[in-house]
């Protein structure tokens, strides 16, 4: 058994269907790439495997662990170990970063049947990860992403995987709005938490961020379905020919 | 129409008539005639109903229905000690009213505050040296502005009168706390607090308004502060009145050049409060931050009315006044920025942001610009809405429960405002009061008010 398993699966939004049956299985310490052009269901696909409301499951399955994560309450999934790096995370003001970082962390703990943490512990345990992730630590005493630049939103997103340590991590354009420097140090955070219990789904529309993570599979998500699957190779591919010939056989 | 006409002749009886002329400083005639030309004022305008621009939104029908007794004669009420649910700042020289009569008894020395300054009962000035209450009692605060100020101005019988001399800097904030507890009959209560800083004088004044569960009461509480030049008041106000009180109060604030008056209401509890507040921007480079915080359940009903005048030059003022609504609760919002000919290069903004929790709660929002000078820079706003389901949805992602979820963001949403309170302690104090009321309204175990 795949620690996730989706089956044919079929989403609508307001009656339109956007997925049009996705298979995938993912095993434990896999990095999964899914590439494809702009509006063709990859962030459908991300919210739909976080749970948000509003999209219509018309058909298929998810399995996690075994579990149907489809009956699962957004909050649920977390818990159980799923994590989606937003790629506009959103700025919430009045809400302190460490208040929402250490709020989430205890409702994780709580989950497991540990006590919540230590208010020096969470302090030391922030400060180590702000460093690794070159997050200045004053960050976590502001609102939530309120005034980050582009760059520190995304940093802030990874510190929270690592916080939260998911077994199931969807990373959802997560090199957009990012520069090379920032891109390296996301990377790096992503590729510190590889790990054989742990599956990634990196959702983008180029090659560059799989460069530095390096996907043991790529899949081509077109018109709602995955048309073509492969290795690391199929994304460099992509780079140089571009989508079209995929966009023109889905049109046919 | 049969309706109430005026507030002397009906709710406040015949109790008060013969109170008034009790009242400490009604041997000197100008006090006397200010009392009098108040009370005349109640009695020939009566109690504003709708048609009152200014009352258009809050009606005044249940506390003119009301047969109040002037509080301070109930002589069944029992304070034997300060009720645990009183905010108290930590440090703060502590002044202490029951139904607007000073407790020395609960209060902390008046005494040795530092070179310049005095902090006495207002009664005891009136009393004993009326003569320097002169030009300061009724110079910003005029009753013909408003009923809160006329009726406040007709009764005022106790409070304080706190003074800072040229250059006196007070250390110590100074807490001031007006309980309410009703005996047997309704009360009400007119505190009246006098504060005056001289030229570069600084100070921090923190003004509690709470109660005890019991009767309906009345506080009708008027602050008057004259600032000097490049004087700095910090002034923070918190109504906790109790659930069944209505609360009138009005601050009136005369702004000298390049002093600052930085203010915050925070408003949780009473059954209807309204908050009137007036700033005036006098001398060049005057400044102002004009914030504030409400919290709404039940049939509870808040109005906060605000009068920000720049009469000067290079004049700035900063208004951020955030309101959450639950229940079938009524929040009101007016909010006027006056900008005289003179005053060229003002800065004016005016913000005000309602979160409603459910279907109940009806907000009226009225702000005005009144532009009479060319270069100027204002700006104002209003927003009425729901609690954002992507924020909703982003906390759920990190799996923090839904109820926890709204919870912060409630709680994030007054938040963000209250941070623009300058002073720490103040600030925790306030935070730690939103945070309680929070917790009290269930919003943590049922997802809404």
């Amino acid at each position: 058994m795949s620690l996730i398993e989706i089956k044919d699966l079929h989403v609508s939004v307001d009656g339109k269907e956007i997925l049009k049956g996705i298979d995938l299985n993912m095993d434990g310490g896999e990095i999964h790439a899914i590439m494809g052009p702009n509006g063709t269901g990859k962030s459908t696909l991300s919210y739909v495997l976080a749970g948000k409301d509003g999209y219509e499951i018309t058909q298929g399955s998810v399995l996690f662990d075994g579990k149907n994560l489809l009956d699962m309450e957004a909050d649920e999934r977390a818990r159980a170990g799923v994590f989606l790096a937003f790629q506009y995370p959103m700025e919430i003001p009045g809400v302190a970063t460490a208040t929402f970082l250490k709020t989430a962390l205890n409702a994780k703990r709580r989950e497991q049947g540990l006590d919540e943490i230590d208010a020096m512990d969470f302090l030391n345990l922030i400060k180590s990860k702000t460093k690794e992730l070159e997050i200045p630590y004053e960050m976590i005493k502001r609102p939530l992403n309120v005034g980050f630049s582009g760059g520190e939103k995304k940093r802030a997103e990874v510190l929270q995987m690592s916080l939260l340590e998911p077994r199931f991590a969807i990373l959802d354009e997560t090199d957009s709005g990012l520069d090379i420097d920032a891109l390296k140090v996301v990377s790096d955070g992503v590729n510190a938490l590889r790990s054989p219990d742990r599956a990634f789904l990196i959702i983008t529309h180029y090659q560059r961020l799989l460069s530095y993570i390096v996907p043991d599979h790529v899949h081509v998500l077109v018109g709602g379905r995955i048309v073509e699957s492969g290795d690391k190779t199929l994304a460099e591919l992509l780079e140089a020919e571009g989508y079209a010939r995929f966009e023109e056989s889905e049109a046919a | 129409m049969t309706a109430v006409k005026t507030i002397t002749a009906t709710a406040f009886g015949d109790t008060y008539a013969n109170a008034v002329g009790a009242l400490p400083g009604a041997n000197e005639s100008w006090i006397d005639g200010l009392r009098k030309t108040s009370r005349a004022l109640l009695g020939t305008q009566g109690v504003p109903g709708p048609k009152t621009e200014a009352w258009k939104y809050t009606s005044l029908n249940q506390i003119a229905k009301t047969p109040f007794i002037p509080a301070s004669t109930a002589d069944d009420v029992d304070v034997p000690l300060l009720p645990v649910t009183v905010p108290l700042l930590d440090g703060a020289l502590k002044i202490v009213f029951v139904n607007g009569v000073y407790r020395s008894d609960l209060s902390d020395k008046l005494e040795d505050l530092g070179a310049g300054i005095t902090l006495s009962p207002f009664a005891d000035v009136l009393k004993s040296s009326p003569g320097s209450l002169k030009d300061v009692l009724g110079a910003v605060m005029e009753p013909a502005q408003s009923f809160t100020a006329a009726m406040n101005t007709g009764f005022m019988e106790q409070g304080t009168v706190l003074h800072l001399s040229n250059g006196a800097k007070l250390e110590q904030p100074i807490q001031i706390l007006s309980i309410g507890a009703s005996g047997s009959s309704p009360g009400a209560f007119h505190p009246r607090f006098e504060i005056v800083l001289e030229e570069g004088a600084q100070a921090t004044v923190v003004e509690c308004h709470v109660g005890l569960p019991g009767q309906a009461y009345l506080s009708n509480a008027a602050t008057e502060i004259i600032l000097g030049e490049r004087a700095a008041l910090r002034h923070y106000t918190i109504v906790s009145e109790d659930s069944d009180a209505f609360h009138l109060g009005r601050t009136a604030v005369s702004v000298e050049q390049n002093a600052q008056y930085e203010s915050f209401v925070l408003s949780l509890g009473g059954h209807l409060v309204r908050r009137e507040v007036q700033v005036r921007l006098e001398g060049d480079g005057a400044a102002t931050t004009v914030d504030g915080a409400y919290g709404l359940s039940g049939n509870q009903h808040s109005d906060v009315f605000s009068e920000i005048l720049h009469l000067a030059p290079d004049t700035e003022s900063k208004q951020t006044v955030k309101g959450v609504l639950g229940g079938d609760s009524r929040g009101v919002f007016q909010g006027r920025i006056h900008v005289a000919r003179t005053a060229q290069r003002t800065d004016g903004r005016q913000l005000h942001k309602a979160l409603l929790l459910n279907r109940g709660p009806e907000v009226d929002c009225k702000p005005e610009l009144e532009i009479y000078a060319d270069d100027v820079q204002c700006a104002h706003g209003a927003t009425t809405g729901e609690m954002n389901p992507e924020h909703i949805f982003y906390l759920l992602s990190r799996g923090i429960d839904e109820k926890t979820a709204r919870a912060l963001l409630v709680e994030g949403f007054l938040d963000d405002v209250i941070l623009n309170v300058a002073d720490e302690p103040v600030r925790n104090l306030i935070l730690d009061l939103v945070k309680t009321w929070l917790a009290r309204q269930r919003i943590l175990s049922i997802g809404e008010l």
